[in-house]
């Protein structure tokens, strides 16, 4: 490593001095590669991003090519072949992903929170202060615009075939729950040690 | 000299204030001092009136709390610790709303019987706990405070997770659950082997649809334990829907005797009440009366029951409780326990008349080629059958009790295929997910069979 740091002339600089920022997560002990409920869980938080935000894959792919990711997510393709890791997608391609895969979504995830943190915070807080009323979530736009486009993005994408899958998409409250969930997940990753915090959160009960 | 140091986050304040070590003053550039030994640390909220304070043990304990309910808070799986110092305490525990996170502050004051003095209880919102947690992360990451202290994350295992619950709780879900651990595994045995696909650069939306069902690869959480089961039948929603009801009631009912073998060896009647879920599976059973805990063995019920998972818990499946009785005739009656409220209807029906009359001629010519009786049934079997488009009969109901008695005599229980309309416990529902077109069926005497409208 530190040979491909001296080597600052070389104008292509090794793949793997590319990935020293996949080192920011530690590898964990016996872990080769993802099982598909660590997939399921990097493409649920990846989805709360996306109704967070419009034009959410391009930032996503932005931040790959800032994270210096870009040989593991080059294109729009690439991320959503990840993503199809997920077991509950109509679309699941039954590929597992390897640790760096999973670490550099993960690390996209946690920046891309990370940028949007004010408006977490902010939902967060509403949906607290509408239950303190006793009111229906639906009141709070821009809380209302989030849960909607969850609801859409979870129908249009998941397979109902799933029994988890069905039992989401049989009520709009059971998917509101979800993305609620996944909503303070994404807060706990903008902190300074969100992203550790969230990777290794995805083995709880994995590792032997 | 004396060193304060503050993590300020919008709901929470930690302050510390230590000393340095003069020993250890190393490199004078360093505009910080080293924050190495702590005399007080105070840990406040907003909204909060009353802070928690104390010494090192104090904040060991809190910062060990709060980082490995952290974890809790994002994988949903218990982190347990272990408490040093019981007198001097804090520890987080999950409130019954994902938006409330209990946290105890044991605590001795000065004059206080260490006995007598009772935690004290603050609820924290995730903002307010999440606001807890960066300061601690700060702190952490803060290499002139307390360098001792720092991030330090492992995932939960499972055999730990296990471990944690005593040995004679342990046994109870295992012995009970042989059961349902043979039907796992001879599920898993006829499992096809997973294809190893060859790269493909990008599959269609579709593509995959047809790949079978791989819900059963997946590693699947633990079965919980008897309290566990005891919460989550006491504090699960209930099925209300009629339709529901009746669609579960139909399907346990079959479920159960496809499952019963031995019915000659009943004496008397056996009564139990049972819980199931909206997938048709059957979580608990107790036997009820005077039926007695031994005579379960006489029933396929045992072998039928399938302890939910953590997961389950977690989802909080809404459950349904029926009476059920096997007769010592071999026959079975089921009725909702809590009776049922409004109509139950049959789902979506196929209402297009010319699609009805292509499938009511696809039925009549399907049954009677599977209908070839070889003794002349005693009375007309009338049922109704709900059909799908595709012509594959999913769900179908006998309308008398001579029907009920010889529905074996009829090819309605091998042409059934709920399957076909996504009823199913892979489907997650015993409610049709598709439209089905209805019709009344009767098997006649002399081996003709009549077809109408339902």
């Amino acid at each position: 490593m530190s040979q491909a740091a001296s080597v600052k002339s070389e104008s292509n600089p090794s793949k793997r001095s590319k990935l020293l920022v996949l080192d920011n997560l530690p590898n964990l002990p016996g872990v080769q590669e993802c099982s598909p409920r660590v997939q399921q869980k990097i493409d649920l938080i990846l989805l709360a991003l996306e109704a967070l935000e419009l034009g959410s894959s391009e930032h996503m792919l932005a931040t790959a090519q800032e994270l210096e990711l870009q040989s593991i997510i080059d294109n729009r393709v690439t991320l959503w072949r990840l993503r199809c890791s997920n077991p509950w997608r109509r679309s699941h391609s039954r590929d597992s992903l390897t640790v760096n895969q999973a670490k550099a979504l993960t690390m996209i995830a946690s920046f891309r929170a990370r940028k949007l943190t004010v408006l977490i915070r902010q939902l967060l807080v509403a949906r607290q202060q509408i239950q303190q009323k006793g009111l229906p979530l639906e009141q709070h736009f821009r809380l209302s615009e989030y849960l909607e486009r969850f609801r859409a993005h979870f129908r249009g994408r998941m397979n109902s075939k799933r029994a988890k899958v069905a039992f989401y998409l049989s009520s709009d409250e059971r998917l509101n729950d979800l993305a609620m969930s996944l909503l303070g997940q994404l807060l706990f990753c903008t902190g300074t040690a969100g992203m550790q915090r969230f990777w290794v959160s995805l083995f709880d009960g994995e590792v032997l | 000299m004396t060193i304060k140091r503050q993590y300020n986050l919008p709901n929470c304040r930690l302050v510390l204030e230590g000393l340095d070590n003069e020993n250890l003053e190393g490199n004078p550039s360093d505009r910080r001092p080293l924050l190495s030994i702590l005399v007080h640390a105070e840990c406040s909220f907003t909204g909060i009136e009353q802070p928690l304070s104390g010494g090192k043990d104090f904040l060991y304990s809190l910062v060990k709390a709060v980082s490995a309910y952290a974890q809790e808070f994002l994988s949903g799986i218990r982190h347990p610790v272990e408490l040093e110092h019981p007198n001097e305490s804090v520890r987080l525990l999950k409130g019954n709303n994902p938006d409330i996170h209990h946290l105890l502050w044991q605590h001795k004051s000065e004059g206080d019987d260490a006995e007598e003095s009772k935690p004290l209880h603050f609820d924290l919102n995730t903002i307010q706990l999440f606001d807890l947690v960066e300061a601690v992360d700060q702190l952490f990451a803060d290499t002139r405070t307390l360098p001792d202290l720092s991030l330090h994350l492992i995932p939960v295992s499972r055999r730990h997770r296990k471990a944690d619950i005593p040995l004679t709780k342990r046994a109870t879900p295992m012995i009970t659950g042989i059961g349902s651990l043979a039907i796992a595994a001879s599920l898993l045995f006829i499992l096809p082997i997973p294809k190893v696909k060859d790269p493909e650069v990008i599959q269609g939306e579709t593509s995959s649809e047809n790949a079978p069902e791989e819900s059963q690869s997946e590693p699947s959480a633990p079965p919980i334990s008897p309290e566990d089961l005891q919460a989550l039948l006491t504090d699960a929603p209930k099925i209300e829907e009629p339709t529901e009801i009746s669609f579960l009631q139909r399907y346990l009912r079959r479920e159960i005797e496809n499952a019963w073998d031995n019915r000659e060896a009943i004496q008397q009647n056996l009564t139990y009440q049972i819980t199931a879920t909206l997938d048709g599976s059957i979580i608990d059973y107790e036997p009820t009366g005077e039926t007695t805990e031994a005579e379960t063995e006489l029933t396929p019920l045992a072998k039928l029951r399938f302890l939910p998972t953590e997961d389950d818990i977690a989802q909080k499946e809404a459950i349904a409780e029926f009476e059920f009785t096997f007769t010592r005739n071999g026959t079975t009656i089921i009725s909702p326990l809590a009776g049922r409220k409004g109509n139950a209807t049959l789902g979506e029906r196929i209402e297009d008349p010319e699609i009805l009359r292509n499938l009511r001629e696809a039925m009549r010519e399907k049954l009677q080629t599977a209908w070839t009786p070889e003794t002349p049934v005693v009375a007309d079997l009338p049922f109704r059958i709900g059909v799908t488009e595709t012509g594959e009969i999913a769900d179908y109901e006998y309308l008398d009790g001579n029907a009920y008695l010889l529905q074996q005599e009829t090819p309605l229980p091998k042409l059934l295929n709920p399957q076909a309309a996504g009823i199913g416990e892979k489907n997650g529902t015993v409610v049709p997910q598709k439209a089905l077109a209805q019709f009344r069926v009767v098997f006649l005497k002399n081996g003709a069979i009549e077809l109408g409208t339902y």
